[in-house]
């Protein structure tokens, strides 16, 4: 180097310094920390021993998260944490819970919410769209976001479910989908609303008077806001959409629409036609950029004379770009559905060995009691239609037949988990069947004297709960992902709503809807722990964090008194009332 | 029509140039150089925001949604790419330029639609790598170019109207993909719509009623109320079934009776009363505090084509086929006017289907998304 570069160097350096001295409030900071570092020194000089202690700066407490709906993009609800295990999980006990009720009145009865935990902050929704940001550690609300009157309004006026599964976090933002079809962005440290639009301001037609509506959870990934919908039984055209996350914009120019608008293709016939809602989140594979999402039944559900053929894309898996929307591959689960069984839960993505190999597969459960999984990349069936429930239902009639799965599933929202340790995948399920039937001919409707039917009917037609005698129940069934295999299934005292989350330790957690909270060995389905918690019909799966190294459980229960609970070991292990052991170390209510 | 039509907007641009803000050299200049400046001062900034195709047929939708299709478009000015440019589509999404100038979007070809296509945001765009100057901004900000979605149309035949020799009628076809049909027009949902009254005869304003299938997904409900208690709403049962029926008020919900549901049908609208309890919440499923009556007509729904002229005119409902008729004055025809293509969504209390003839002054105008400029082609 050159003498002459060597001072033009050390001049720019200069200038740096001077221009670095210039700048204002950083610099006064620097200033102040540079005191406090001369002062301590001067300390240091003189009492060693007393300086020690202030020349160590206060550890920074550490956490591992649960970001995202799934904890992870793939949605595999594992977590790799390994302080709870089957010795000490009778040690489980509350460390908080809350009501929400008495946090705000307004709060509507029910809650679906899947909690996020980030940094020690639980980001949970309930119905009717309140958002918290509680301290997760001791439940202290760090801010309240009360949805504004006119998403109430709407929803109220709809008199549809209110119920919210959970928000998405990115880039300082909490995003939740409204149930009056909006988007919603807040701000992760305040709870200040930061833009909120409407989907119809930028696609017309989704709106609550067209019958959309929305309790999904959307996902974040890549600045964009992957979003869904409900209302496919409406008669709705289901879709899935990107917005950006940075102004909730579209981010791809049109939604993936999954059936044809009325009076084209299958719909040509049909006035009511529509359906292939996504209602659950989509999982993301982070190493190809692609998007899966899960599209419901065909509408009219019952009634198919006029939706004519497979109906496609309706009870499917849909792979499509992030970035695009453009497809990859689709699969369809059911096809021309009569008996409204969705693939209904979201595809999760999994690195499982198959016949000895390790693959990527896309898994998947459906209402109708089958599970399937398929090629990441490609979509070609590695398994298809395992069976894990009762299968039995003939073609609707208008006298009625009685169905197995019911109405209800199957597999239903509630998310599976995947052991990739074990290689098992576990799905809830739900044994309950219904009685469905369709109603009369076209030409018997015709004839109705309107004013002969008020009030005079006898309650439902379409749809009745099953006979008196055959009581509903729920099971959890483990798959072998080498052979696609049953290796156990288990049966629960309720039906399966809330869902399932595992962790490394051999362990999968779930609530029931009498408000009890268990823990099975995901090796072999044997009950290690139960808790009566005092809630009610649970009906999302827990979330687990951890802060320096101690795991945390988080649930919400629903019901007309809806909460949240926070366990760990060492908590407080008085349980509810009506508490019933279903092991035999459980504990006792009290 | 070419499917490579650039829409250009040429500028004149007063070059700025980088010595006209140092006030020292401008000083210095002699009298050539300032004849330089005033050549480089008249140079025209070309600018130019085109698209690869602008114009595209409707296609029916696709499962694997082929049905959505990608353009480019590129932003230059004076040949050189407009770098870093954001752009807008549709008032929809928004995207920046790359280093060719080059943007992709994609389009829905199975809806009728119009795509304006237009700069937003200059800031952060470069030029050969140089920030853009205002004046840059301000003219290259102004481009917007428009890609379309429509059937295009083929005049088939021109006759002579034989009641009215003042007239004519075009026999005319939207053109579909081989294979595909002109899409079904037909009825939507069919209306339920009443009045809302209080025991004592007055109007109720702001209610809202509220449809919700028995058992299963499905409802639907009316805007609220007007002043004179009137409601109404478009719905379609999937079959005539039972469905849960509520009237919202004031925070207050009204009920049918307990385990009483409203069985409506699914090929008929219908007229309803309802008068509202001074106490309680339920609403007694017997006249005089609710009355049904069926109701003629229906929302019907489909894409038609209007024209471009003054004249009154008549124009058909598209066959499956896409043949259609106009008659108007030949006077009009003769202006050679152009098409538009439309979502049509209206009541009819008389049932309507394709072949039959519309009166022009029931066709909407197209709004701003919708094509607004078909040009027909002779059937040669």
């Amino acid at each position: 180097m050159g003498v002459k570069l060597k001072i033009a160097l050390i001049l720019l350096l200069s200038i740096f310094f001077i221009t670095a001295c210039q700048s204002d409030e950083p610099e006064t900071k620097q200033e102040e920390a540079e005191n406090k570092v001369e002062e301590t020194e001067t300390d240091t000089e003189t009492e060693i021993e007393e300086t020690e202690p202030k020349t160590e700066e206060p550890a920074e407490p550490t956490y591992t998260n649960w970001t995202t709906f799934g904890y992870d993009l793939g949605l595999n609800r594992h977590v790799p944490f390994e302080e709870i295990t089957a010795e000490n999980v009778s040690e489980l006990g509350l460390v908080w819970s809350k009501n929400f009720k008495e946090i705000n009145e307004n709060i509507p009865n029910g809650n679906q919410n899947f909690p996020l935990v980030v940094d020690g902050t639980a980001y949970v929704t309930t119905s009717g769209n309140f958002v918290y940001a509680f301290d997760a550690l001791t439940g202290d609300v760090i801010w309240e976001w009360e949805p504004p009157a006119e998403i109430t309004e709407t929803t109220e006026r709809m008199g549809m479910p209110t119920s919210n599964r959970g928000v998405a976090i990115g880039e300082g933002k909490v995003f939740m989908l409204t149930g009056d079809v909006g988007l919603v962005s807040i701000d992760q440290e305040t709870g200040e609303t930061v833009d909120f639009i409407h989907l119809s301001d930028y696609y017309p037609s989704l709106t609550p008077e067209n019958g959309y509506y929305e309790t999904t959870a959307p996902i974040y990934y890549d600045g964009k806001v992957f979003v869904g919908s409900s209302g496919g039984d409406n008669g709705v055209r289901g879709f899935e959409m990107a917005f950006k996350s940075s102004d909730l914009t579209p981010a791809w120019d049109e939604p993936f629409w999954t059936v044809p608008p009325k009076g084209e293709s299958w719909l040509a016939n049909g006035l009511f036609g529509g359906g292939g809602a996504v209602w659950m989140p989509p999982s993301v594979d982070e190493e190809t950029g692609i998007v899966y999402f899960s599209a419901g039944n065909p509408a009219p559900d019952f009634y198919g004379e006029k939706r004519p053929g497979a109906n496609p894309n309706t009870n499917s898996v849909i792979a499509v770009e992030a970035d695009t929307g453009k497809l990859v591959w689709v699969k369809q689960q059911m096809a021309h559905d009569l008996w409204d069984y969705d693939t209904a839960d979201s595809p999760s993505i999994v690195k499982a060995t198959v016949d000895g190999e390790e693959r990527k597969l896309v898994i998947v459960g459906t209402k109708a009691s089958e599970w399937f999984a398929y090629d990441a990349a490609t979509g070609e069936e590695v398994y298809g239609n395992v069976l894990f429930g009762k299968s039995d239902h003939p073609t609707p009639t208008t006298e009625g037949v009685l169905v197995y799965p019911g109405i209800l599933g199957g597999q239903n929202y509630a998310p599976d988990t995947f052991d990739p340790e074990l290689n098992l995948v576990l799905i809830p399920g739900i044994e309950e069947p219904s009685i469905i039937k369709v109603a009369e001919n076209e030409e018997e409707a015709q004839n109705n004297d309107f004013s002969e039917f008020f009030g005079a009917m006898a309650f439902g037609t379409s749809y009745a709960p099953a006979p008196e005698g055959i009581e509903g129940y729920g099971t959890v069934t483990a798959i072998d992902l080498n052979d696609g295999t049953i290796k156990y299934q288990i049966e629960t005292n309720e039906i399966m709503r809330g869902g399932l989350t595992s962790t490394t330790t051999g362990l999968t957690f779930f609530g029931e809807l009498s408000g009890k909270i268990k823990a099975i060995e995901t090796e072999t389905g044997e009950v290690v722990w139960d808790f009566q918690t005092t809630g009610d019909t649970i009906s999302a799966a827990p979330s687990f964090f951890e802060k320096d190294g101690k795991s945390y459980m988080m649930i919400t229960s629903a019901g007309s008194q809806p909460q949240i609970f926070l366990f760990a070991l060492g908590g407080d292990k008085s349980q509810g009332e009506s508490a019933e052991a279903d092991s035999e170390d459980a504990h006792t209510g009290e | 029509m070419k499917n490579k039509m650039s829409f250009l907007l040429l500028s004149l641009i007063a070059l700025t140039l980088v010595a006209c803000t140092e006030k020292e050299k401008e000083a210095e200049l002699t009298p050539e150089k300032e004849m330089e400046t005033e050549l480089t001062l008249e140079k025209e900034i070309e600018a130019e925001l085109s698209l690869e195709k602008d114009t595209f047929q409707v296609v029916e939708w696709k499962p694997d949604n082929s049905n959505h299709e990608e353009n480019v478009g590129k932003l230059t000015a004076n040949g050189q790419a407009v770098v870093g440019a954001v752009v807008q589509i549709s008032d929809k999404r928004t995207t920046e330029t790359d280093e060719k100038g080059e943007f992709t979007l994609t389009l829905d070809a199975n809806m009728v639609e119009k795509n304006t296509i237009r700069v937003v945001d200059l800031d952060d765009a470069t030029i050969d790598g140089e920030a853009l100057s205002q004046e840059e901004k301000e003219k290259i900000g102004q481009l917007e170019t428009v890609m379309s979605v429509h059937h295009p149309i083929v005049i088939d035949e021109v006759v002579t109207n034989e009641e009215n020799s003042d007239l004519v009628n075009v026999h005319a076809q939207a053109i579909t993909v081989e294979g595909e049909k002109y899409p079904k027009f037909g009825v939507e949902k069919f209306s339920v719509a009443g009045v809302i009254k209080n025991e004592d005869g007055t109007p109720v304003e702001g209610g809202t009623v509220n449809l919700r299938r028995d058992g299963v997904e499905g409802f639907t409900m009316s805007d609220p109320s007007n002043e004179k208690g009137e409601f109404a709403m478009y719905y379609i049962p999937e079959d005539d079934e039972n469905h849960y029926f509520y009237v919202y008020h004031e925070g207050i919900t009204y009920t049918l009776p307990p385990r009483k549901t409203f069985l409506f049908p699914d090929e008929n609208g219908i007229e309803l009363s309802i008068i509202l309890p001074s106490e309680g919440t339920v609403i007694k499923d017997e006249p005089p505090t609710l009355v049904a009556q069926t109701a003629p007509g229906a929302l019907f729904k489909g894409n038609l084509f209007g024209l471009n002229t003054d004249a009154d005119y008549l124009i058909s409902i598209p066959k499956r086929d896409g043949t259609f008729t106009v008659t108007l004055p030949k006077t009009a025809w003769e202006k050679n006017p152009s098409f538009y293509q439309i979502m049509y969504r209206k009541f009819h209390e008389e049932a309507i289907q394709p072949g039959d003839i519309l009166k022009s002054s029931i066709i909407p105008d197209p709004v701003v998304s919708e094509p607004d400029e078909i040009i027909p082609m002779q059937n040669s």
